[in-house]
């Protein structure tokens, strides 16, 4: 194999790669890259068998081949190159040497032919979502995925299909994260696709790695499915994953249709009033009280440490509807999750009674609430 | 050969060729699917373990299998989702989210002291240890003829601390769910009364606890630490006999509890009555509450036992197996999870259906091994003991009723768990006349149920000849 390509274009897909490089596994050549040459293109996979990330990068070919070298060698030797450099890469099967001007590296590798096959899907993809989208509604979603692997199911993003839009939401049983994100355009045997699959559950890592590759220069996500694996390409990196086996519980039935309850805050004061009143309860039992009064138009954010002392933050409310006195408890982290995840200034608060959940909805600078992102939290029952 | 046998011994051949660390990456979790005029489906767990096997070990997997089948061709991979896990989802309560408990995150203490010297008699409830196992609930203990009584009282104490019924003393053999019972009071209270002291120890620790603080001088704290549980359940109180100052100790913390009408709970394998060595004032006061018992389940019990264990476990189990694990193991209930277990963790492991016929090979030893074969020695051993005679005693005429009595039921355990003919029972015991025998059986076959007494000892003495 013989080739020359820029430092930056290699540089750029070889952190994305590593992130995917397993620490423990039973086959050594999982901890290596696979480089090859492919149709004029330099390929560069890497896998731990739960993911696959597969990256071409433009170059200059001069003779095919392919060979598997330590991620973590050829990694630091890349970044730590001068950008706009121009790289000579050539290997003889057994070693690979990268040469610029002053630099000069041999890395011992492996044969290629014994590193994984990372299947590659090689049909139209179904979707393409707006890259800057997803990255958004995954940045609001992720938090909420449990990391306890008891329950496998939750372990991951939820995808419900409809015809008009796609689903996604994240829990780990004590608060969950809905966003709604519409699209218009899909393929041809959309229809026939929606017959078959009506939900997927995909993994948090795998998600937290598509989040990390979509730059702010991300146009599309493309996606596709096919036997339990889904397949994505964002700016020519191919992802492969499974996808996670299991019945997703039925979320929606648990969000109330109608709040009587509804506040108005804003972002930045009941904020501060929780991170207040956590200083308080983390040492005790975490919990803080919201108390609604519809006459004075308040809300008082109290939490009480027996040992340490209490405190208490008295809140104006923008607005909040007649539905008389509310008090509640919740865990001060699952509420204050929910409002960092939103954008903009103004946060609505909606509650029923102080048994049944809440939830915490976005508000756009009109007043308008935003219906494609819903966070639900649980209180604590007393 | 079937589809199984037949992976097995590719896999056997594949595994030589091959090394390990390939083997168990690319060979888990795969099975053959189908075998259709030549064409082998392997079912593989992800794409990956697809794509190697079709274009790497194709070669391997094939010249194996032709070895052993010429008829086959060509073989293939399709990714089979695993099957356990839809079953268990099915089961599983699927409820999206639910309120956090304790607030959800729950500090733990970083160094964990001993439990009676970690309180101060102050009277904000202090998180303190109740040594409760929350998997013992009254939901999921199984109701029936033999424990309907003992289960009740129990609920009504949970539901009434120290008004109900103060002490509660519950008696039964070995594995037959005193435990969960207690255990379950103690969760009940947790949920619905939080803010309640509530301590659950066995006898075994609370001495060993004493002794430690008698050795540390802090005799007065122990003492302090117990009276102020509004709930304290002893486990397998008969560990007590024979421990005069720990029964001295205990007491005098039963008495003051009793006094504040705090609850208290005790489990024994015994009625009061028939723990040797408890001193007079503590078995008056145990008597002196309710006492209930739990006896053996029936069948249908066990066999409802069984089938809630499975659903818990998220196993699936025809009801023929079920039926025949309840039959065969009948004395014990933790011997019939262990059963149960046993037959699970089996078919899992070498992937073999859960049948009937896989289930008797699976228990065959362990059903062996419970028909202990009982001897007539080991029922003179056991009657000597429980009676305080002599095997001279028994044999020699005499017919003093403190020689008699033993000597009858002797005769009706021979003839009851051995079969053994009347003239031989008559032979064994002094060369007495068949009738006698005869006469001893009906006797006490007619006592038995009426006299408790007899009842209680019956069983004892059964539980020592098939346990001990």
């Amino acid at each position: 194999m013989k080739l020359i390509c820029t430092q930056e274009n290699i540089d750029r897909v070889v952190t994305y790669l590593e992130r995917v490089i397993g620490r423990q596994s039973t086959l050594p050549i999982l901890s290596n890259f696979l480089l090859e040459t492919e149709k004029g293109r330099l390929k560069i996979s890497a896998t731990n068998l739960e993911i696959g990330v597969v990256a071409y990068i433009g170059a200059k070919i001069e003779k095919e081949g392919k060979i598997a070298v330590p991620a973590k060698i050829i990694g630091n030797f890349i970044h730590n190159l001068p950008k706009s450099d121009v790289l000579e890469i050539e290997s003889d099967g057994k070693s690979l040497l990268i040469n610029n001007v002053s630099h000069k590296m041999k890395i011992k590798g492996l044969d290629g032919k014994d590193f994984p096959i990372i299947p590659q899907y090689k049909k139209d993809y179904f979707f393409s979502f707006p890259a800057q989208e997803l990255k958004n509604a995954l940045s609001r979603l992720l938090f909420c995925v449990s990391l306890n692997e008891s329950r496998l199911e939750l372990t991951g993003v939820h995808i419900f299909f409809y015809q008009d839009a796609i689903h996604l939401a994240a829990t780990d049983s004590f608060r969950l994260a809905e966003e709604i994100i519409p699209f218009t355009d899909h393929a041809a045997g959309y229809d026939d696709f929606l017959k078959e699959n009506a939900s997927l559950i995909l993994p948090n890592t795998t998600l937290q790695e598509i989040m990390r590759i979509i730059t702010p220069e991300s146009d599309e996500v493309k996606i596709a499915l096919e036997e339990n694996q889904v397949f994505f390409e964002i700016d020519g990196i191919q992802i492969i994953s499974r996808a996670i086996n299991g019945k997703y519980p039925d979320y929606k039935q648990i969000i109330p249709q109608t709040f009587t309850l509804q506040a108005v805050f804003k972002k930045e004061d009941i904020q501060r009033a929780i991170k207040i009143a956590n200083t308080f309860s983390s040492y005790n039992a975490n919990e803080i009280t919201l108390s609604f009064d519809p006459e004075s138009k308040k809300c008082v954010v109290t939490s009480v440490s027996q040992e340490l002392g209490e405190n208490e933050t008295i809140l104006d409310v923008e607005y909040l509807s007649d539905a008389g006195k509310l008090s509640m408890v919740f865990n001060p982290r699952y509420v204050l999750d929910g409002i960092n995840a939103l954008s903009g200034d103004r946060v609505l608060f909606l509650a029923n009674t102080a048994s049944t959940p809440a939830a915490i909805r976005m508000l756009d600078t009109e007043g308008h609430s935003d219906e494609k992102y819903l966070y639900i939290a649980m209180p604590i029952r007393k | 050969m079937n589809n199984e046998e037949l992976w097995k011994a590719v896999l056997g051949q594949i595994e030589l060729s091959i090394s390990k660390a390939n083997f168990v990456t690319w060979f888990k979790n795969t099975s053959i699917l189908e075998n259709q005029n030549g064409l082998i489906t392997i079912g593989v767990p992800n794409g990956f373990a697809k794509e190697w096997l079709e274009n790497k070990y194709n070669i391997y997997i094939l010249k194996a299998l032709k070895s052993l089948d010429p008829n086959i061709q060509e073989i293939r991979c399709i990714i089979a989702p695993e099957k356990s896990v839809s079953t268990i989802d099915s089961i599983k309560n699927v409820d999206a989210i639910k309120p956090p408990e304790n607030g959800g995150f729950v500090r733990k203490k970083l160094i964990e002291k001993p439990s009676f010297t970690s309180s101060t008699a102050t009277s904000t409830p202090i998180p303190h240890e109740t040594n409760l196992n929350s998997r013992y609930t009254f939901e999921n203990f199984i109701v029936a003829e033999n424990n309907e009584l003992a289960r009740a009282a129990c609920y009504a104490v949970s539901q009434n601390l120290g008004l109900a019924y103060n002490p509660l003393f519950i008696y039964g053999g070995v594995g037959l769910g005193k435990t969960h019972l207690l255990q379950s009071i103690g969760n009940e209270v947790v949920k619905n009364a939080p803010e309640k002291r509530i301590k659950y120890i066995n006898s075994e620790r609370f001495t060993t606890e004493l002794v430690d603080s008698i050795k540390n001088q802090k005799i007065d704290k122990f003492k302090e630490y117990y009276q102020q549980m509004d709930l304290l359940i002893i486990d397998d109180v008969q560990f007590l006999s024979g421990r005069e100052k720990t029964q001295n100790e205990f007491f005098h913390i039963f008495n003051s509890l009793y006094q504040l009408d705090k609850q208290i709970v005790i489990s024994s394998d015994r009625p009061p009555k028939a723990i040797p060595t408890l001193e007079d004032r503590l078995r008056s006061r145990f008597e002196g509450g309710m006492i209930t018992d739990i006896s053996r389940p029936n069948l249908e019990t066990r066999i409802a036992i069984l089938e809630s264990k499975v659903s818990e476990k998220g196993f699936s189990l025809d009801p023929a197996s079920l039926k025949y694990i309840a039959e065969n193991i009948s004395q014990n209930i933790r011997e019939l999870e262990g059963a149960l277990n046993r037959v699970i963790a089996f078919c899992e492991f070498h992937k073999i259906p859960a049948n009937l016929e896989n289930t008797q090979k699976i228990l065959d030893q362990l059903i062996e091994n419970n028909k202990k074969s009982i001897q007539i020695d080991d029922i003179f051993n056991v009657i000597t003991t429980f009676y305080d005679v002599t095997k001279e005693d028994l044999i020699k005429k005499g017919r003093k009723k403190e020689i008699s009595h033993p000597r009858q039921v002797m005769m009706y355990i021979l003839r009851n768990e051995l079969q053994t003919p009347f003239s031989t029972i008559g032979e064994l015991l002094g060369g007495r006349d068949h009738t006698t025998a005869l006469h001893a059986f009906e006797k006490i076959e007619k006592n038995k149920d009426t006299h408790s007494r007899l009842k209680e000892e019956l069983a004892t003495l059964r539980e020592r000849l098939y346990y001990n």
